[in-house]
């Protein structure tokens, strides 16, 4: 996928932003562009400050210092709510899904679609059928194989249900997704099965930030890679031309690596 | 493939659905496979499966009994469960955001003392009523107070509750029953519209009311994201504190409702008021099937749930079955219910291996993986 | 249920002028250990840092909530400030663990007697053992108790029978000698079953009627969709006999509650409940009642403690039960006003 955007502001910028807890510096000035169409991978190791930036990006914590702004426009993100009005989606670790709701409850959920008609909209009724078609319209779209919208989420497998939470962040079309390690819980194969995903994501044009420990994952599906250490960026380059060992060193600070067993490719 | 417009606003709107349909062959209706078919069947026994014992039960009084199915004597079930019935709903969306009130038969006793105290210091019938009311929903909103913001155990507080509640009523009303009210408050509890007790319209109302909050509005399944997964609720933005506390002032108002309506019934502000009525409450809901654990349930399966326990009571003495046996067919209900809940979490699980196992061999997106 | 069910057999018996129990020498400010005479009395308890100076005593009877508690435990406080006595009360709605814990620190804190209404003989009995044990006097209340020391009881049977007669007496006149009779029941305490059984007995030697329909109830509240329920099984039910009478007001509504008139109705039941009274007193649905001297039963509730101690008679007193009726006057009157 090409990598080149012409257009002129970034979808999403992060400047410059700090944030501590107590004595601890989480953050200490990271900047960093995500760009339309884009998948950016934001890879560190424990400590670097990957939860803590995705919790500012997503609107659980404020940052200290610094700003975001969202296709040029800044932003204050004092919620997640606000987070999502301003056009950010994610989804964490923890897929807040509720698993004896059905996939399509959960996607909307505390963003029901009310009607049909005005009558019923004002009444604050709840439009089962039009929330049901709107999935169903997804499905066909992204070309999911999930099982029917009213299953309940408790009878998916972890893979099914990482692909609903995705799926969710992608039905309210927002700006940017934001992925915090969504292949964590997974085994091999429903890792592929979220990646391509991801792949076939960036194919629809939806702009993605994936946050992971993960080297390999993080090479399989982004275009430019963020290393963040220590609560800083340390480097910020195309994934095309990256290797593994290239990553590994800015992560640990290392300038020799050798992976246990082979060499790092 | 359709690239999607990303700079669309922030929400799925109007125009997703008004767009022209695609090509009946682009309209894929997915047939349902086996396992989804075997999931909704036990979703509908899980509803359905009390009203089919509930019919079956009537078919057979009807048959031992011709007097079962007299217009009178269904008259006579609905109004002993109307009380139970009314406290029956927000008891049932407690349950399915995963708290509970065993203080209701308490609450009802508490405030139809203060009823009947208001009237013996002198007051009307109309500011009698009132206080009643705000007793319940006051007593109500102070437990669900503890429980939701405060974090207490729901058990503890409410049993609590059961004890303290009762304690007062008796204190206050020296264990005196005041009575002898006025024959419009009488027709609350005895009068009749349409040759049927009026009781089992109010009940009819608040399950309406139920209904629509259950199932039409954003009420039921956010009280159902509270009880299955308080922490991704609260993620969404669902206010998991507040809204149980609500539900725990109208469990209270419906218990003062419940503990007017039988003071209008015995005309006298007794002590013997609700005694043990959380225990009916509760067997009439979870025989509908609302899981105690939360999440899950339905309220037409507590309006089955509820029917049953009255016909069940009400068909044994038709019978004239003795005392002891009425006293272990109710207790076996209550069994049953308990039994009928373990059965569904265990059908569930089942669903959710088979769900793993055909996940192993199903690719999510159609495609292969030289992507 | 337990709580309501057991709670309401107050009964009391004695509604007679025996004067015999306040003409026993009161004995306040004995120091214990000194009752001449009487082999029969028990060691005194210990002394310890709960009783008074002439004693403490321990009533422990069901749920107090029970309207008839009130004149009960008033004449019980009457009597016990006449014979220098503190008086203790269980809270315990009904449940008999609670009571018998209670008891069981009264004991511990050397209480002159307790008088024990056992809502169950077995458990009641192991407890008055190791009171008896710990030199407590202990008497039973309603139900004699296996080893105790005295009892204040009821004729239930003589009750029953007496109201057996009435019922049959206005059964013969109003109904033509045939009635179909509702029977609300506790067929698990001996009183319940004495009651309805004596009072059954003599119906059905009286009368030709014949029993439609039994279920278990003893509160206004149990009674009421009780009897609605048997009216559905037979709405030519008209005599209904409650083993406990606050029942006879919930059988009453339900008998207004489907339009029937109260002229062809007799509804009757034991304890002699305020509500009850009341009922018959009006004239209306409920034609009489089995009622006991509730005041007179909770003076005997400290006496007889008293005259054991004291080694006077009488040890065990039987209160009888006096059926009063629309024309009962003064007797009737005496009654209500001893819940004031």
């Amino acid at each position: 996928m090409t990598t080149e955007q012409v257009s002129a502001s970034p979808l999403l910028r992060v400047d410059n932003v700090k944030k501590r807890f107590g004595s601890t510096r989480a953050l200490s000035g990271v900047s960093f562009e995500l760009q339309r169409g884009e998948v950016l991978g934001i890879i560190g190791d424990n400590g670097a400050g990957k939860s803590t930036l995705v919790n500012i990006i997503a609107g659980v914590h404020r940052p200290d210092e610094g700003t975001i702004a969202v296709d040029g426009v800044e932003q204050q993100l004092g919620s997640p709510r606000e987070a999502q009005l301003a056009g950010i989606e994610t989804v964490f670790q923890y897929l807040s899904l509720i698993p004896t709701l059905s996939i399509t409850d959960n996607i909307f959920l505390n963003r029901e679609l009310f009607g049909p008609g005005r009558l019923l909209k004002a009444a604050r009724r709840v439009d089962r059928a039009g929330m049901r078609h709107m999935v169903e319209d997804a499905y066909e779209r992204l070309g999911l194989l999930l099982p029917a919208p009213d299953t309940k989420v408790v009878a998916l497998s972890g893979g099914q249900r990482q692909a609903v939470a995705i799926a969710r962040a992608v039905i309210w079309e927002r700006k940017v997704v934001v992925l915090d390690e969504p292949t964590a819980a997974l085994g091999v194969r429903q890792t592929e099965i979220v990646l391509s995903f991801i792949r076939r994501l960036k194919e629809h044009g939806v702009s993605v930030i994936v946050i992971t420990h993960n080297m390999e994952h993080v090479l399989a599906v982004s275009d430019r890679i963020v290393v963040l250490r220590l609560g800083r960026k340390v480097a910020d380059v195309q994934a095309l031309g990256t290797s593994g060992r290239d990553l590994v060193e800015k992560m640990t600070g290392a300038t020799h690596v050798t992976i246990e067993g082979r060499e790092p490719s | 493939m359709r690239r999607m417009d990303v700079n669309r606003r922030s929400s799925p709107g109007q125009p997703d659905r008004t767009e022209p349909p695609g090509p009946p062959d682009a309209r894929r209706r997915r047939s349902a496979t086996p396992a989804e078919q075997r999931r909704r069947v036990v979703t509908w026994a899980q509803q359905n499966g009390v009203l089919f014992a509930l019919l079956a039960m009537c078919a057979y009084f009807a048959s031992q009994s011709d007097r079962f199915l007299t217009r009178g004597n269904i008259n006579i079930i609905l109004l002993q469960v109307a009380v139970t019935g009314i406290i029956a709903v927000p008891a049932a969306m407690l349950i399915l955001a995963g708290y509970v009130d065993l203080s209701v038969g308490s609450v009802m006793v508490l405030s139809a003392i203060a009823f009947g105290q208001v009237i013996e210091g002198g007051g009307s019938e109309l500011v009698a009523v009132i206080v009643a009311l705000a007793v319940g929903a006051t007593w109500g909103l102070t437990s669900g107070f503890f429980i939701s913001y405060l974090g207490f155990s729901p058990i503890v507080v409410t049993l609590g509750g059961l004890a303290a509640a009762r304690g007062i009523a008796q204190v206050w009303s020296e264990a005196i029953t005041v009575s002898g009210f006025s024959d419009t408050f009488g027709e609350l509890g005895i009068g009749r519209w349409f040759d049927t007790p009026i009781p089992i319209f109010l009940t009819g109302g608040v399950f309406l009311l139920g209904f629509y909050a259950w199932n039409q509005s954003t009420t039921g399944r956010h009280l159902a994201a509270i009880g299955s997964d308080e922490v991704a609720a609260r993620a969404v933005g669902i206010r998991t504190k507040r809204m149980p506390m609500i539900v725990y002032g109208l469990s209270g108002l419906a218990a003062a409702i419940g503990g007017l309506i039988v003071t209008s019934q015995l005309d006298g502000a007794s002590m013997s008021i609700g005694q043990g009525e959380e225990l009916t409450v509760l067997t009439a809901v979870l025989l509908g099937g609302v899981s105690f654990k939360g999440g899950r349930g339905s309220l037409m399966g507590v309006l089955s749930g509820l029917l049953f326990l009255g016909a069940l009571r009400n068909g044994l003495i038709l019978l004239g079955v003795g005392t002891f046996w009425q006293q272990v067919a109710i207790g076996a209900a209550l069994f049953f219910a308990a039994a009928l809940d373990v059965l569904y979490q265990r059908l569930e699980r089942l669903a959710l291996e088979k769900a793993v196992d055909d996940d192993e061999s199903t690719d999510l997106t159609g495609v292969t993986d030289d992507d | 249920m337990a709580a309501g069910a057991a709670g309401v057999l107050a009964l009391a018996a004695c509604g007679d002028d025996e004067k015999s129990s306040s003409t026993s020498p009161s004995t306040p400010g004995t120091t214990p250990g000194t009752t001449p005479g009487d082999t029969t009395a028990p060691t005194q308890a210990p002394a310890t840092t709960a009783a008074a100076a002439g004693g403490t005593i321990g009533f422990a009877w069901t749920d107090t909530a029970i309207e008839v508690y009130k004149p009960l435990i008033s004449g019980a406080k009457e009597e016990a400030a006449a014979r220098g006595y503190k008086l203790l009360e269980s809270n315990n709605g009904g449940d008999v663990t609670k009571q018998l814990a209670d008891v069981s620190t009264w004991v511990g804190q050397g209480v002159t007697g307790v008088t024990i209404l056992p809502l169950d003989p077995a458990a009641t009995t192991n407890i008055a053992e190791e009171a008896t044990k710990a030199g407590v006097i202990v008497v039973g209340y309603s139900d004699k108790i296996e080893g105790a020391d005295g009892s204040t009881t009821f004729d239930h049977v003589q009750g029953g029978t007496a109201l057996g007669e009435h019922a049959s007496a206005w059964i013969n006149s109003n109904l033509g000698g045939s009635a179909k009779i509702g029977l609300l029941v506790i067929d698990e305490m001996q009183v319940g079953r004495e009651r309805i059984d004596s009072a059954m007995a003599v119906i059905e030697e009286m009368t030709t009627s014949e029993v439609v329909a039994r279920v278990k109830a003893v509160s206004a509240a149990e009674a009421l969709p009780a009897v609605q329920s048997m009216l559905q099984a037979d709405p030519d039910m008209n005599v209904v006999i409650c083993v406990a009478d606050d029942g006879c007001t919930g059988a009453a509504q339900a008998y207004k509650a489907a339009g029937i008139e109260p002229d062809g109705i007799y509804i009757a039941g034991f304890d002699g409940a305020l509500g009850a009274l009341n009922s018959v007193k009006e004239g209306g649905y409920v034609k009489a009642d089995a009622a006991l001297d509730l005041k007179e039963i909770g003076r005997s509730v400290v006496y007889v403690i008293d005259n054991i101690k004291n080694g006077v008679e009488p040890k065990d007193k039987l209160h009888p039960y006096v059926i009063v009726d629309a024309t009962s006057g003064q007797v009737l009157d005496d009654l209500i006003a001893s819940f004031d």
